[in-house]
């Protein structure tokens, strides 16, 4: 299944863009968008499986300072860039101003 | 705390694991690990999580199990969105209900009566025992009380000993008193009893709460003399004063005195005792000029009257409190020997005591009692969902035979039947909840006959909400998980081949929706007995002869101190008002007392008899006792078997007097005649009293009690500040209810009236618990009956719809309508028989423990173990007898084609 931006539901947009802008850990992703953990983390699995992020480990050296396990983040793939800008536009074009929460998910609502 | 909310987190992520597929558990594990760990550490300041922070940790941990869920079922179906399987669940429950709407209404019907009598209940129990206080964190709030050592009857304290005890700021950092009152407000032209709290001017800011207009006390105004000022309550305010902005600065009259109202309390705070609602707040200084006799009772350490509150300092725990007080009791034992020896203060926190330490203990029993009825109807409403799910389930087998066969996993099936009854299982519950409020409004309405105004506030808070919630969809689960699981039993064959139409459908003697119906009618008999015990012990009551004569006699109480009088000046008035009412057409007698028997109030005199040994240190014992004239014998109809009544020479100075029951004279003498006996009264019990008449017994407290020893003081020798005027009268009670009333207002209109009412509606309080009982299980049982009818007539008809092929045969083969309506008729009474006979038995023990509740009944009462035994014989065979008539009226040429 090909992620098509018309079938993309708004907490996934509001993820692909956390992540687009520099948010990497799940959890930070979670603050960025509001959205709970149950939502935030299958929708991160799904685009790893779909290709649209790529998820690496943190370096051993800082959670071995920090005594505590490593962390995985994700960054976008070019594909994940690609699709992004496309949702994006979509996304503009319909919903215009309603869309304020999801393009800006940190202004308060 | 924050490592506990992380080991809690931690194994919640843990046992989501188990979902993960084997594959990438290991790495799954490690990411949520690093998560967890790293916002433990980035937010924890020092060693410590905010609450915040780890609620929000633990909610996000929450989150892991949806994660660990969606990868097991996108590893089965690759590319699956998330929450797709429930969804999908979902669609296919919704569309296979719509098809049967008759089922769904009735599942809905039964579980919202079900979930809808337990929520009413338990949104009563909630708001009375459960509710936190509306004040600011009230967990750092705690009430205290001191009481006799040795006994666990919590008192309040008085306002000396409060002084003492608010010195202990090492432990509190504030300390406020209030008490109840009842002033009497005088509008227009005539008074009106009214309940409102006097309290320290602190008290509003050691609770946290603001004024909704206007201000609150300040301090200052526990001074004598200070300015009076009372602040009214938000409800007041609407309801007497419309709301006016301008209210504050207005003067109202209490007591006879100006008061300026200088505020309004906030919205939703009607005082501080859970359930009873005070109109006004007045300090103590504004208490004393409006009650002077507070003056005394202010300075009196015995006037233990006053209910404290604390806020403890940050830190401190409730037993430091104790032990930090109790410390001080006995320095002031030491200092005060005569009004502290021999006591000790008992700590609670605030939100456990509702009431009263003493009325909430009697009030958990009666919640839990009320709460297990409920239960018990609610398990059989749950009873007919299973079975009505097994029906269904029945009918389906084809439908699910045909899925397995095609390859879907039985937990597929499973999880969606599970899906059905939840969902049936919460939409109940939401009817539930809405006839719950009306169910609860209406068992409220029943207000108890006191002069307190009673509220309860009954919004369905989020507690009671979650409750229902919970209650549904648990019952729904659990009630569905075994039909659920029959149903999908993987027997392709024969599901298959569709036996259903076949002869030989029962194996066995019972099968499961037999016992569920067996089970239901045991419930409902259990129900049953107890509601008809409760009905049989009213019926008693009602007849229990309490002593004195209740047709044609009427009761007003009154308070004179509230309108100012003295001592002096309260003698002349009722003396006054004997004057005024005793030449009456309609007015046969008048006495006065300050306690009507089978009230609320409950007083004790403690006394010493010589030669009477009750086995205690001091060899004193309490007795109830009241104060009474010399016409109150006669008003009451209370006879004088022995002496004389009270008389005019029995004055102050004069040898105290006192009338005895004969319950008295025969438990301290052993002989009724003791018309000049002595026994001993007083603080040292040396007080002598000398024994001049014997009164028949009357009930006092209670209709079911043995008589209890009595004692009449008089009250031209003992002054009671409140007095009840017990007027006989020659034609209706309520004329004489009228006469007193016009009395009154002729001698001072501003005098307030507590309680005017005749002596039979007097005996409605002594009622009220078993009417309330009564009225309640009755309601409940017969709820229980009918969804156990209902359910039996499924099971039947059901049955009965299984062989139609059956009896087709048989009436092809030339059997008779009748022969085929006992044969079915049987089946359902045979399933009755086996439940009532369990019932009953159970019945045996389950109801022991009503036997002290039970007035005139026993427990094992046959009358009622008879009626209930034919009142469900005859429900069963109704209905079983209308899906029989059905049976019997097949043709046979279409049963016998019928597949």
């Amino acid at each position: 299944m090909g992620p098509k931006s018309r079938t993309m539901s708004l907490p996934a947009v509001a993820v692909l863009r956390a992540v687009g802008d520099g948010r990497r850990y799940g959890f930070d992703i979670m603050d960025a968008t509001g959205l709970p953990s149950g939502t935030v983390y299958p929708i991160l699995s799904r685009f790893v499986e779909t290709g649209l992020l790529r998820s690496q480990w943190e370096r051993d050296t800082i959670a071995h300072r920090d005594k505590r396990p490593p962390r995985k983040y994700y960054t976008l793939t070019s594909a994940g860039r690609d699709e992004l800008a496309t949702v994006l536009a979509h996304v503009r074009a319909v919903a215009g101003p309603a869309a304020g929460p999801v393009l800006h998910p940190e202004t308060p609502r | 705390m924050s490592r506990l909310v992380l080991t809690l987190a931690r194994r919640v992520v843990r046992i989501a694991s188990g979902l993960v597929p084997p594959t990438t558990r290991g790495q799954w594990l490690l990411e949520w690990e690093g998560e967890l760990s790293h916002r433990t550490a980035e937010r924890s300041d020092g060693a410590r999580l905010s609450l915040g922070a780890s609620v929000d940790l633990l909610v996000r941990s929450f989150g892991s199990i949806r994660h660990a869920w969606w990868l097991r079922r996108s590893a089965t179906i690759r590319g699956a969105a998330p929450g797709e399987g429930l969804r999908r669940n979902l669609r296919l429950t919704l569309r296979s209900l719509r098809k049967s709407p008759g089922f769904v209404a009735i599942a809905i019907g039964i579980m919202g009566l079900g979930i809808g009598a337990n929520t009413a209940i338990f949104s009563i129990v909630n708001a009375v025992l459960f509710r936190p206080l509306p004040y600011v964190a009230p967990d750092e709030l705690v009430r205290v009380f001191t009481t006799e050592r040795g006994s666990d009857r919590a008192g309040a304290v008085s306002y000396p000993d409060f002084r003492d005890f608010r010195s202990q700021t090492d432990v509190l950092q504030a300390s406020a008193i209030s008490t109840g009152a009842i002033v009497s407000l005088v509008g227009d032209g005539s008074a009106e009893a009214v309940f409102g709290e006097y309290m320290s001017s602190n008290f509003f800011s050691v609770a946290g709460l603001q004024p909704a207009l206007g201000r609150l006390f300040v301090p200052g105004e526990d001074e004598r003399g200070s300015a009076p000022v009372a602040v009214i309550s938000h409800r007041t305010w609407a309801r007497r004063f419309g709301s006016r902005p301008d209210v504050v600065g207005e003067t109202i009259r209490i007591n006879g005195h100006p008061v300026t109202i200088v505020g309004v309390g906030p919205h939703g705070f009607d005082g501080t005792i859970v359930g009873v609602t005070s109109e006004f707040w007045m300090p103590l200084g504004t208490a004393q000029t409006v009650e002077p006799q507070q003056q005394a009772s202010l300075e009196n350490r015995e006037a233990r009257g006053l209910f404290m509150l604390a806020r403890m300092r940050p830190g401190v725990r409730v037993e430091q409190v104790g032990d930090a007080l109790n410390a001080m009791q006995d320095r002031l034992s030491e200092l005060y020997p005569e009004t502290n020896r021999n006591r000790s203060v008992v700590v609670l926190p605030a939100n456990d005591v509702r009431l009263h330490p003493v009325i909430d203990a009697a009030l958990y029993p009666v919640s839990a009692l009320l709460l297990a009825v409920v239960a018990l109807v609610l398990l059989v409403a749950c009873t007919n969902l299973a079975n009505l799910l097994l029906v269904r389930g029945t009918s389906r087998r084809r439908e699910i035979a045909v899925r397995l066969a095609l390859g879907a996993p039985r937990r597929h099936i499973v999880s969606q039947l599970l899906t059905e009854s939840a969902l049936l299982g919460v939409v109940g519950g939401f009817v539930g909840i809405g006839i719950a409020h009306a169910i609860a409004k209406f068992i409220v309405s029943f207000e108890p006959p006191i002069p307190v105004p009673v509220a309860i506030n009954l919004q369905i808070d989020r507690t009671v909400l979650a409750y229902a919630l919970v209650l549904s969809f648990g019952t729904g689960v659990i009630f569905g998980l075994v039909p659920a699981l029959r149903s999908s039993r993987p027997d392709l064959v024969g599901a298959l081949k569709d036996e259903s139409g076949t002869v030989a459908v029962k194996r066995g003697r019972f099968n499961l929706r037999d016992l569920l119906v067996v089970a239901q009618v045991t419930t409902s008999v259990v129900l049953l007995i107890a509601a008809g015990l409760f009905v049989r012990a009213l019926g008693k009551a009602q007849h229990i002869n309490p002593g004195f004569e209740t047709r044609q006699a009427a009761v007003v109480s009154v308070d004179v101190t509230v309108a100012g009088y003295d001592v002096e000046a309260g003698r002349e008035f009722f003396r006054q008002l004997r004057e005024r009412l005793e030449p009456h057409p309609a007015v046969e007698a008048v006495g006065l007392t300050d306690r009507v028997p089978l009230g609320a109030a409950v007083q004790t005199t403690t006394i010493r008899v010589d030669g009477f040994d009750p086995g205690t240190e001091d060899r004193s014992v309490d007795v109830d006792f009241a104060r009474a004239d010399a016409g109150y014998f006669e008003a009451m109809g209370i006879p004088i078997l022995r002496g004389r009544t009270f008389a005019p020479t029995d004055v102050p100075g004069a040898p105290v007097v006192a009338i005895v029951s004969e319950a008295m004279a025969n438990r301290f003498w052993g002989t009724t005649d003791v018309v000049g006996e002595r026994f001993f009264m007083g603080r040292e019990l040396d007080r002598p009293v000398v024994v001049v008449g014997v009164a028949r017994d009357t009930k006092v407290r209670t209709l079911g009690e043995a008589d209890r020893p009595y004692v009449y003081y008089a009250f031209s020798q003992d002054d009671g500040r409140f007095a009840s005027i017990v007027v006989r009268t020659r034609g209706e009670a309520l004329e004489g209810l009228e006469a007193t009333r016009a009395a009154l207002r002729g001698l001072d209109p501003d005098v307030p009236l507590f309680e005017a009412k005749t002596m039979e509606e007097h005996l409605a309080f002594a009622l009220f618990a078993p009417r309330m009982g009564a009225a309640l299980l009755a309601a409940f049982g017969a709820l229980a009956v009918l969804l156990a009818s209902i359910g039996l007539y499924g099971v039947v008809a059901f049955s009965v719809s299984q062989r139609t092929r059956e009896v087709g045969i048989r009436v092809a083969l030339g059997a008779e309508t009748g022969h085929v309506v006992r044969l079915v008729v049987r089946e359902g009474m045979v399933l009755v028989a086996a439940g009532v006979g369990l019932g009953l038995a159970l019945s045996l023990v389950a109801m022991r423990p009503l036997a002290g509740i039970l007035i005139g009944v026993a427990p094992t009462d046959a009358a009622t173990f008879g009626a209930v035994s034919a009142i469900l014989a005859v429900v069963a065979l109704v209905a079983s007898y209308l899906p029989a008539r059905r049976a019997a009226a097949v043709d046979p040429l279409i049963a016998l084609r019928a597949e």
